[in-house]
């Protein structure tokens, strides 16, 4: 009965009568039902009428702040038009009516709404949508005859009043709208209920907000410019494109632009869950016009051209600058492949590009009056943008960011807009945030509320653990010896180990993780902030940290002779190392040692005490017996972790495990913990840590997929597909070797039979090359792909996940919480679902891309910067290359002295091919290229040469610098030969490696700044600031480790 | 249809409702006076009429007759002017004839049939509008007619549906709901003994779903169980006001 009663209470039914036009064409009258309640929360701080505000998905988090002073109600237009200032992370405390919700959806396009929600997800917006419809006195009933926009400003200004009213009046309302009539009505009406233009608006509270009124400025223009046609003009219609797509007869996939080649070739990959390998491979999109205005990364729809029009890809490596299209053809290959043109666009995927402005004077003549200007864009792959801006003299010099607006059918190129600068050319600052633009990585700093949040340990007060919270821990501070391996002067150290012998005769490993978990929780700023970064994102000179350097360097670091607290997962084993029982928990721990790889090697080979006691600080300053003691004991541990690990890794290969660990050093990077990997020497003992930190994740993956079968984080290594091994197996045919591909047993059997005693390089490249063949590992929810796709090909495993690096990652902090909720300590009810699991997981995914890409630009950036200013015969530009791989014009060479790769032209743009003379020097005359499947030979009058692959050359490496792209290496045929006094070379110039190149540039480009940008404010501090701002230490960067990896490479066998 | 939000962030479904929350229902019995029994029910903007006569002799052919039990005969239909658009709808089109199908055999279970062998009970059913949850309206509009004509049941017979929208059940979905194309389940309980007479389900929901969605359904007809029960009192107090003061 008191159901009834409540309802009748609570709900009102009124109903809403919409006339909706039906498929076809017919405009249908509908009527629906809509009940009106009191108790549609308002979602403030501030609220004192107890509204249930904790219904969302964020639980404290997503709602209005009360330390905002106002809050902004939009109208319709306002939302639609000027959403993208509405997402400045300044401007908080939006309120976003259903009603403008509604436009958006319906009036505007799905990426406008998509954006909409990001930023009501976005907790840090503290912004909400607000069901005014559904609000009994919010509410108004469009009346008959009435004009849509009229209702609408009428709706969002009662949804103001009733939130003033609501609030009591603590705080004003704005209103946003365009529309003059309601200004005029509504703006008096109320006090400190402002109705107002965005211009105003922005005037009047964000005056200081630096740049926002031109981006303001920028996106009115553009809405000027803007025709009334719609985008989609000129493709199909929607619903023959869904049609066609579900009778086979259109495809619909991801467009993907050749970088090498942007205005004629870009294929569409086939998207869908069905990761299957009969899927064929991707559909050839010939030339801009087939393109049809889509541009790289949107989700298109193409129909494939009958088999008489299909076309050849180019197989030469083309020089970037080539729009020679008459001579393209004589290129393409004579092995067509299926072609097609893009027929419709389902989701436009356009995100912020970075361009410049071009050199040429000519082109910007008009532009002073407002008119438009064509901007080149960062990335090769994207067409020019036509943007309309004022501010051209003042931004002729810089890179700018630029969001795309449109692309009409009868437009050569795409209408955008500009948003930001982001400062000079050439400037390293400025070449940094490209790149992290360009990769779509934010990286502002820690805001004050997500640093409040968190404990603070300074040295008046300081953070100590609770006797409560110990008591629910395991302590294993008396009765484990917990050590930690790590790179010498580590600072964030994120895993130790302890074994020890049970009475019975068994052995106990155990691996002790940084509780992250404990100090993050779910839903809190910092986890919001930490699962928008998903990863701590390293860059050649500077790293970008995924939570704030008060956990990721302190609390959380497990550092010797300091209580911690950790997860850990204890294994008890027989003699035969099988594992009897598994424990998981939490626990306090107290690290006895900080050992780092060498001592811990040394120890295993048996170094005397002496040697040891110099290098670990703990066990100086004790008297004799004691230092006996504690030595005989951290001696057996280490010899007996050792141990085992060999057994356990030993287990895993034999059971058709990838040794990926020497296949190559890329995969080891992904695979296993970076911080535990070999910054000197590869040592046994980086093996022992990482199968120690592989043997956790399994484990703790095996323990949640038992809990929860349908939401479990894991992470799979899919099976490479054959075809991919191809170019691997062509290559070690040409040297004599055959690969086997069948499994990742046998492929990493005959990887190592691919020695050649005279060149350490071949067995390199190979390795290599079977990398590129593979497909990357992936997060994903155990929920949304079949059980037989959970392995891990690379390390043999039918489960894993990533458990051992929770301040650097973000999916091992999922783990974390689902291994608490499936041990029973914490409840499972804040566990992400499936769906919203593999959103996330799928976001982990991107953004780690992103950061391993970011690295990769970064380093090239430096690369590209220490080679700007060396003259062309300087002895560091002249090196030793080997072939790789052929192509029509040329090939591809790898550098072994700085693990560069590169392209190296036989034939100039004029068809000149280039031959190396009786004198020794490059000459170019004319001639021909023949090439076959194992090498190349250049045919001229004189003579002809045989380039084969696995050929070491001398290269001749120069900086093609480019002023709005990134700048590239230009590499010149010096001699056919390798050059001259090569090992002395590899040997004795170790010291100009790729670190030497960072430090190099960076010194020069400090003193750049000196000298060239006096208004530079870092100015001549700079080195200071950065030594105590600087997020990294170059000693403790993670380009250092990589950079080992390369020293390793590099040493002769 | 791509673009509804079916269900908020914040719990709201399309028409205001939230996930638990039934559509509003309005009931009267004795709509007629010809019928033996009668009865009108609103469920938000579904409307359905329901007439039973009976038990009376068997009528056509005596073939049909059962001679331990009573014949239950049912007929669902729904008005031409019941949805959107004005469709002639046949009788005997393959839709109605299944609706009728349940119908019947709902109601098979619910009504005590064997005290009347050799005879047989009529149930009429009209859709006068239709905005989802048509079986459900009629299951319960029949149950109010079979009262109204004193028919021995059971118990009430109570149905209501429910789906499944982003790892949330909700339940009394309306038409709009329906067409989304998720899935959806109908739950026929007789609610004090808590019996499922009837259960019937649309397009695919996982095994592990399926008891939480069912909790709602049955729920929801627990709740409707409460409505109906209050209507019935209140008719057959006033019936029985009119009496005294006829008397």
């Amino acid at each position: 009965m008191t159901y009834t009663q409540q309802m009748e209470e609570k709900l009102v039914k009124t109903e809403r009568r919409l006339r909706i036009k039906g498929s076809q064409g017919k405009t249908l009258r509908v009527v629906r039902e809509l009940y009106l309640r009191d108790d549609v929360p308002c979602q403030s701080d501030r609220c004192l009428a107890d509204c249930e505000n904790n219904i969302g998905m964020h639980g404290t988090i997503g709602r209005l702040s009360n330390e905002s002073t106002h809050y902004i109600i939009p109208d319709c237009q306002v939302a639609r038009d000027y959403l993208e200032i509405l997402e400045t992370p300044d401007i908080k405390g939006i309120v976003f009516t259903q009603t403008a919700v509604h436009s958006v959806q319906h009036e505007g396009s799905k990426r406008l709404y998509t954006r909409l929600q990001n930023l009501i997800k976005d907790g840090r917006k503290r912004s909400v949508i607000f069901h005014n419809e559904f609000q009994r006195y919010a509410y108004c009933e469009r009346l008959p005859g009435e004009n849509l926009v009229h209702w609408q400003s009428r709706s969002t200004y009662k949804a103001c009043e009733w939130y003033y009213d609501h609030l009591a009046g603590q705080i004003p309302m704005v209103m946003l709208t365009h529309n003059e009539e309601a200004i005029q009505l509504y703006s008096d009406k109320k006090v400190n209920v402002f109705v107002m233009t965005v211009k105003d608006y922005l005037a009047g509270f964000w005056e200081q907000l630096e740049g926002i009124m031109d981006l303001y400025e920028s996106l009115t223009t553009a809405l000027e410019n803007k025709s009334k046609d719609r985008d989609y003009s000129g493709y199909l219609p929607l619903d023959v494109l869904e049609a066609g797509i579900k009778s086979g007869r259109y495809i619909q996939g991801i467009l993907e632009v050749n970088r090498h080649n942007a205005s004629t070739e870009a294929f569409v990959r086939r998207s869908g869950r069905t990761k299957k390998v009969d899927s064929v491979e991707d559909i050839f999109i010939h030339g801009m016009v087939s393109r049809n205005r889509s541009i790289h990364g949107d989700k298109v729809v193409v129909e494939i051209l009958p088999q008489s029009q299909w076309k050849g890809r180019s197989l030469a490596i083309c020089p970037d600058e080539s729009e020679d299209k008459s001579s393209t053809d004589d290129k393409e290959s004579d092995s067509v492949i299926p072609t097609g043109i893009i027929v419709g666009i389902l989701q436009r995927n356009w995100r912020d590009y970075v361009a410049t402005f071009s050199p040429d004077e000519e082109s910007n003549k008009n532009v002073n009056k407002g008119g438009k200007v064509l901007v080149i864009p960062y990335d090769y792959r994207i067409p020019k943008i036509r943007i309309s801006t004022r501010q051209i003299d003042k931004l002729k010099d810089q890179r700018v960011l630029v969001r795309l607006d449109s692309w009409e059918m009868d437009s050569q190129y795409p209408n955008g807009h500009f948003v930001r600068s982001l400062g000079m050319l050439g400037n390293l600052e400025t070449e940094v945030a490209t790149l992290l633009v360009e990769n779509s990585i934010q990286a502002l700093p820690f805001t004050d509320n997500q640093i409040k949040e968190l404990p603070s340990d300074t040295s008046d007060n300081p953070w100590t653990m609770t006797d409560e919270e110990i008591s629910r821990r395991h302590d294993l501070r008396r009765s484990h010896l917990v050590f930690s391996i790590d790179p010498k002067g580590c600072e964030d150290v994120d895993d130790t180990l302890s074994i020890r012998e049970l009475e019975n005769g068994n052995m106990e490993l155990g691996v002790h993780i940084a509780d992250v978990t404990y100090f993050i929780e779910s839903g809190s700023l910092t986890d919001i902030e930490a699962r928008s970064r998903s990863t701590t994102v390293y860059l050649s000179d500077r790293r970008y940290d995924m939570i704030p350097p008060i956990l990721s360097s302190n609390l959380c670091s497990l550092i010797s002779g300091v209580d911690r607290y950790a997860m850990s997962v204890i294994w008890e084993m027989t003699k035969d190392y099988e594992v009897k029982k598994v424990w998981y928990g939490r626990t306090v721990i107290q690290s006895k040692y900080k050992l780092f790889y060498e001592i811990a090697q040394r120890i295993n080979e048996g170094a005397n005490d002496d040697e040891i006691i110099e290098n670990i600080p703990e066990l100086q300053g004790l008297d004799q017996i004691e230092l006996d003691i504690r030595l005989g004991e951290l001696r057996w541990a280490v010899n007996k972790l050792m141990s085992v690990a060999r057994i356990l890794k030993c287990r895993r290969a034999s059971g058709g495990g990838l040794e990926l660990d020497s296949v190559e050093v890329r995969v080891e990077m992904e695979e296993s913990d970076v911080e535990n990997l070999t910054p000197k020497d590869h040592l046994e003992v980086h093996e022992t840590i990482a199968e120690c930190m592989i043997f956790a994740n399994h484990w703790v993956a095996k323990k949640i997929v038992e809990h929860f079968p349908n939401q479990a984080l894991l992470r799979n290594h899919p099976s490479p597909r054959q075809d991919q091994f191809d170019m691997l197996i062509k290559c070690a045919a040409s040297k004599g070797f055959n690969i086997d591909t069948t499994s990742n047993k046998s492929l990493a059997e005959s990887l190592n039979r691919c020695v050649d005693v005279n060149d350490p390089t071949v067995n390199k490249l190979l390795r290599q090359l079977a990398v590129y063949a593979m497909s990357t590992a992936q997060y994903f929810s155990t929920g949304s792909i079949a059980h037989d796709q959970f392995f891990h090909y690379g390390l043999a495993l039918d489960l894993y996940t990533h458990f051992t690096s929770p301040i650097r990652r973000y999916a091992d902090i999922i783990v974390h919480r689902q291994l608490l909720a499936a041990i029973g300590v914490d409840n499972s009810d804040n566990l992400p679902s499936n769906k919203i699991l593999d959103e996330l997981a799928d976001h982990i995914n991107i953004k780690h891309k992103a950061a391993q890409n970011a690295q990769r630009d970064s380093q090239e950036l430096f690369q590209s910067l220490y080679f700007k200013d060396k003259k062309p015969d300087d002895e560091q530009c002249i090196v030793d290359a080997v072939i790789f791989q052929l192509r029509v014009n040329g090939f591809l060479v790898f550098m072994p002295r700085y693990g560069i790769k590169g392209p190296v032209y036989l034939r100039n743009k004029e068809g000149q091919v280039v031959f190396i003379g009786k004198d020794g020097k490059p000459e170019w005359t004319s001639g021909t290229l023949v090439r076959d499947d194992k090498s190349i030979t250049v045919n001229t009058l004189h003579n002809s040469h045989k380039y084969s692959l696995f050929n070491h050359i001398t290269v001749q490496i120069s900086l093609q610098s480019s002023r709005a792209h990134s700048a590239s290496l230009r590499l010149e045929l010096l001699d056919n030969k390798p050059l001259k006094d090569d090992k002395s070379t590899l040997n004795g110039n170790q010291n100009t490696d790729r670190s030497d190149i960072v430090k190099e540039v960076q010194s020069t480009m400090i003193e750049g700044s000196e000298k060239e940008l006096p208004s530079h404010d870092l100015g001549p501090n700079f080195a200071a600031l950065k030594r105590e701002f600087g997020q990294t230490d170059d000693s403790k960067s993670l380009y250092h480790i990589f950079e080992t990896f390369k020293k390793i490479s590099l040493q002769p066998l | 249809m791509a673009g509804l939000e079916l269900l908020s962030d914040q719990g709201f479904r399309i028409d205001g409702r939230r996930s638990h929350e039934l559509r509003k229902i309005q009931c009267r019995l004795g709509v007629f006076k010809q019928a033996d029994g009668s009865a009108y029910i609103e469920q938000g903007n579904t409307k359905v009429l329901a007439a039973v006569y009976g038990p009376h002799e068997v009528k056509g052919s005596r073939a049909k007759m059962l001679q331990d039990k009573v014949l239950v005969n049912c007929q669902y239909s729904m008005a031409t002017f019941s949805t959107g658009e004005r469709k002639r709808r046949p009788r005997g089109d393959r839709k109605s004839t299944e609706m009728t199908m349940h119908l019947k055999q709902t109601f098979d279970a619910a009504i005590i049939t064997n005290l009347y062998p050799r005879s047989q009970i009529d149930i009429y059913v009209e859709v006068l509008q239709s905005d989802g949850g048509n079986y459900c309206a009629s299951v319960n509009a029949a149950t109010l007619a079979l009262i109204d004509a004193g028919i021995p049941l059971k118990d009430y017979v109570c149905a209501c549906s429910a789906g499944f929208v982003n790892d949330t059940p909700i339940v009394d979905i309306s038409y709009l709901e329906e067409s989304g194309g998720g899935p959806e389940l109908i739950v026929t309980i007789l609610p004090k003994s808590e019996q499922i007479v009837f259960l019937e389900q649309n397009s695919r929901l996982h095994e592990d779903n399926l008891s939480k969605v069912l909790d709602v359904a049955s729920k929801g007809c627990k709740d409707i169980y409460a409505i109906l029960d209050r209507a019935v009192r209140d008719h057959v107090s006033k019936v029985s006001n009119v009496a005294n003061t006829t008397e």
